[in-house]
């Protein structure tokens, strides 16, 4: 498991996702809008680093990981009431109607389809998490 | 007939195989099972009826024949017998006449005798005297205790019957007691002698009795005479000496009060004294009443000395010509001492006249009126009565002018005037009522006799008469000569014997009947019996049968349909999809070659089925690994895809260089492109597995219709191109998906702006009437190169842009068309295509405006 810290802005983003590369891109958008974020590479070491209660609004969660897959993380979360108000966003390549219906029934907030692009992820993270009033 | 068969055929088509088969079983052996019964018992009651009516007949021709043969012996018998007893009361009337006529000639000679007298008082005195005849009397007469007869006084006494001393004559050994002829009387046969002078006058003048009136008369006057009727001195005068006058029968008449019985019965019953004295005297009807006192007076000249000195005369009892006849009975009695009226057997005695002057019933003899010395009326019938009525004579005057005997006949009824008149003479000449008068005078005309039968009173009378042979004087005027004697005897009595054979014939046959009855009717309730058992042994035997061939029917009929039923149970498994299913195989006929040929047929079919299905399942799992493949594919592509894009655009953001700028927007165009054909592709995968859903429902065309619009609008600016939505008749709703219609108009309108490099691209949607329900036809009209007729026929096929018209400018994933194709069809409606090259090209497709309504 590899916990990278990077400076601590106001608001912080967990992605979770296997391949590195998907990673990065995600830490750069987020970075773009400002966000810090911690990378977590397996559903595993996520749920391991939840367990210490950091402070975190939002989780990009990749679905198919070899470890634990993200809908079994989600459900994980959603079960303890400690994390209700955690924000978590599908990040997919699994771009069919009936994944995202599913996701979005199963406790995510929100689904993004890879490929990302920076306006299609501006969108959903400030929807879900508007930016405090200056 | 044709037509009958049509009609029975589809009577049977309804019924099961099982039910067809049962009823012509049923047909083909209950109805000539039924019919055999039928005419078995026809047979049987024919015969029954026959032997019954042979039987009927036989026993009637029996009867017929035993009555006959009774019948014609009896009436033979009854026959013989009357002609015996008709012979025999022939012979007692002749030998009665006989016996008359011989009486009357004894006066012949006593008035001969008397001739020859000195007329003197006291020798006629002696000679009256001497000249007795006994008569036989009845004694007095009491009624009977109950006033309905009379009997007498003294009773006869009985006699035992005599027997046979030996039993040599015990054969019909037969006697009679002595003749009962009453009490034996000698009573003096003449009531008066008279000597009449020349001058007419008695001169001597004997009387016995106190009948005639005494005193010597100048008989030459009637009413000096017995009743003032009698008329014979001018007949005196006529005789020469030795001749013999003789009289008729001359007394007055004898009233009845009533006719018939007198008793004290009867004259309560007619609300009459009781006083048969004072009526006249009939035998046993009135034994005690007044006699008829009658006289036949002789007279013959006297001479002295050869000189006619005057005539002598003889006035006869007229009792005893009576009690020649009275007592005389015509059956096997023969003789009793009273007369018995009642009976119808009995004599009586006519005069020359044919007026009776001896009858059982005094009052019944014809008698004269005292006061005028004329016959008194007799009785009359109701029209002799009626026109003497009306003549308004006295009877003597009346009578000359009747004629006698005329139309006698039983219709005749006595007239009641005269019956209640109590003059009952019988004048035969008037007695018209009574039709045997007529008969009689004409079997006396000639001084014969013989009979008759008649219907008279109620009972067939054998009657009689013979001539009495007595012709002196006056009665030798004609054949008939004093007159007859006729005998009535009930013919019945005759054959009394005949009779009681007869009724014992007929008893016997009765009996014989009787027993005739019984036997047929025995025999006709045996038939009856055992037709009745024939019926029910026919009966049951039918029915038991009947119930056993429709058993048989019923099993043979379950035997084969059950093979049938099971075989067609067994196919209906088969056909349900037990592929496994065989019918079974049992025994060797067409049944089980058919079950058998089923089995191979199905062990075909589930060969086939078991490919079949294998196929199936290979191609769905290739199916399955397709679309699994394809799923993976994309996931797969969009992961790296996310790189390539992401880091382009963050490339894109941050480099400076115009060169370095374009390289990155290349790789991001081209990611894009590889985007659009990693979903094209998955798309297509899906419709093709049909997994691809499609959410069917009403849409507000006009604001789906500007959005797509809107969405474009950037792509047409940067080439310059305009992009326009005709409006005009803007359909207002279409029946489809959202989605995949934004999908379909978003790929044509790509397409066309794509293809056109000047102008621009219209867009409209109108409604379509048509056959087929509502339609929304939607129209990509574009200004661009066109489309050759050659690439028309292909161009919704995948990946054929590249071949023809798509150069390197028009990038496209070449599967935008066939998409649409199949999202234009899955929602219900069809695509198509209108091009000229150089000239554009219109790309149309139409979908429903509403649900269609199944």
């Amino acid at each position: 498991m590899t916990l990278t810290a990077t400076t601590a802005p106001a608001r912080r983003a967990l992605v979770v996702d296997d391949v590195m590369l998907n990673r990065k891109l995600a830490t750069a958008f987020f970075n773009r809008m400002g966000w810090q974020t911690t990378e977590a590479e397996g559903g595993q070491a996520a749920l391991a680093w939840l367990a210490d209660q950091p402070r975190v609004d939002l989780m990009l969660l990749d679905i198919s990981m070899p470890d634990l897959c993200g809908e079994e993380v989600c459900r994980q979360l959603r079960t303890n009431p400690a994390w209700a108000a955690l924000k978590i966003v599908a990040y997919t390549a699994h771009a069919g109607q009936a994944d995202i219906d599913r996701f979005l029934a199963n406790g995510f907030d929100a689904v993004l389809i890879k490929p990302i692009s920076l306006q299609r992820m501006t969108e959903v993270v400030s929807g879900l998490c508007p930016a405090p009033p200056a | 007939m044709k037509k009958l068969t049509q009609k029975i055929t589809r009577f049977f088509e309804p019924l099961g195989i099982r039910a067809k088969l049962i009823a012509i079983f049923v047909a083909i052996k209950v109805v000539p099972l039924v019919l055999i019964a039928w005419f078995a018992w026809q047979a049987a009651q024919g015969l029954g009826d026959e032997v019954a009516s042979r039987v009927v007949e036989m026993s009637d021709a029996m009867r017929s024949t035993q009555q006959q043969t009774g019948k014609t012996a009896n009436d033979d018998a009854v026959r013989a017998l009357d002609e015996r007893s008709r012979e025999a009361i022939e012979a007692l009337s002749t030998t009665l006449a006989r016996e008359v006529a011989v009486f009357l000639y004894d006066r012949d000679k006593d008035v001969r005798r008397a001739a020859a007298l000195e007329p003197s008082e006291a020798s006629y005195r002696r000679y009256l005297s001497s000249h007795t005849r006994d008569v036989f009397e009845h004694g007095a007469y009491l009624p009977t205790a109950d006033g309905k007869g009379w009997v007498p006084a003294a009773p006869f006494s009985a006699l035992n019957p005599v027997r046979s001393p030996l039993p040599d004559n015990a054969r019909d050994f037969h006697t009679r007691l002595p003749e009962n002829y009453g009490t034996k009387t000698a009573r003096p046969l003449f009531l008066e002698m008279s000597f009449v002078n020349l001058q007419g006058q008695e001169t001597i003048k004997v009387q016995q009795g106190k009948v005639l009136t005494p005193g010597l008369r100048d008989i030459r006057q009637s009413a000096n005479t017995y009743v003032k009727a009698e008329t014979y001195w001018p007949a005196l005068k006529k005789l020469k000496p030795g001749e013999i006058y003789v009289s008729e029968v001359i007394g007055p008449s004898v009233r009845a009060q009533w006719i018939g019985p007198y008793t004290p019965a009867k004259a309560e019953a007619l609300k009459k004294p009781f006083t048969p004295e004072a009526s006249g005297y009939a035998g046993l009807e009135n034994p005690v009443g007044q006699r008829f006192r009658g006289i036949v007076r002789w007279a013959t000249p006297v001479e002295k000395n050869g000189k006619l000195v005057g005539y002598v005369t003889l006035a006869l009892d007229h009792q005893h010509l009576m009690a020649l006849t009275n007592t005389v009975r015509p059956t096997p009695e023969r003789f009793a001492p009273i007369a018995d009226p009642a009976s119808g057997n009995y004599a009586f005695m006519w005069d020359a006249k044919s007026r009776s002057i001896s009858h059982p019933r005094d009052y019944f003899i014809a008698g004269y009126d005292p006061d005028t010395g004329q016959p008194a009326p007799p009785w009359m019938d109701t029209e002799l009565w009626a026109n003497w009525q009306q003549s308004g004579l006295p009877w003597s005057a009346y009578q000359p002018s009747v004629p006698p005997f005329q139309d006698q006949s039983l219709k005749r009824k006595p007239a009641p005037e005269s019956s209640q008149s109590g003059l009952l003479g019988l004048d035969c000449r008037y007695l018209n009522f009574s039709p045997q008068c007529h008969g009689w005078d004409a079997l006396t005309e000639h001084g014969g006799s013989g009979s008759f039968a008649i219907f008279f009173s109620g009972l067939w009378k054998l009657t009689t008469a013979a001539t009495i042979p007595y012709y002196t004087g006056q009665y030798g005027e004609s054949q008939r000569g004093f007159g007859f004697i006729t005998v009535g005897a009930n013919v019945d009595d005759f054959h009394r014997a005949a009779t009681e054979s007869g009724q014992r014939i007929d008893q016997l046959i009765s009996n014989a009947d009787t027993l005739l009855k019984r036997e047929r009717e025995g025999l006709l309730a045996n038939i009856d019996a055992q037709l009745t058992s024939t019926a029910s042994g026919l009966i049951a035997s039918t029915l038991v049968m009947v119930v056993l061939v429709i058993a048989i029917a019923i099993w043979m009929a379950g035997l084969l349909t059950d093979r049938i039923t099971e075989m067609s149970g067994g196919i209906k498994r088969f056909q349900e999809g037990d592929l496994a299913h065989r019918l079974p195989v049992r025994g060797h006929d067409e049944m089980a070659e058919l079950a058998q040929s089923f089995n191979h047929m199905a062990n075909g079919i589930e060969q086939s089925f078991g490919q079949l299905e294998e196929a199936r399942r290979t191609a769905e799992e290739a199916n399955r690994l397709k679309s699994e493949f394809l799923a993976n594919m994309s996931h797969e592509l969009r992961t790296p895809l996310n790189g390539i894009l992401g880091f382009a655009e963050l490339l894109e953001m941050d480099l400076q260089d115009p060169a370095q700028l374009e390289y990155a927007k290349t790789i991001r165009a081209s990611g894009e492109h590889l985007l659009a054909l990693v979903t094209a592709v998955l798309d297509l995968a899906k419709i093709e597995a049909g997994r691809m859903d499609f959410d069917l429902q009403s849409l507000d065309l006009p604001t789906l219709m500007r959005d797509v619009v809107a969405a474009q609008r950037g792509h047409a600016q940067q080439k310059n191109l305009s992009l326009e939505l005709d409006t005009e008749d803007l359909a207002p709703v279409v029946y489809a998906d959202a989605l995949r219609l934004r999908q379909v108009l978003f790929n044509l309108i790509s397409n066309a702006l794509k293809f056109t490099d000047q102008g621009g691209v219209r867009l409209r949607a109108v409604t379509d009437a048509g056959s087929q329900g509502t339609r929304v036809r939607f129209e990509v009209q574009d200004t661009g190169v066109g489309i050759s007729a050659q690439a028309q026929a292909f161009i919704f096929e995948k990946f054929r842009q590249n071949e023809t018209f798509v150069t390197r400018n028009h990038e496209g994933t070449g599967l935008g068309l066939t998409l649409a194709k199949e999202l234009v069809e899955h929602m219900g409606g069809h695509i198509g295509v209108d091009s000229t090259p150089g000239a554009g090209a219109t790309f149309h497709f139409v979908l429903p405006a509403q649900a269609h309504i199944a």
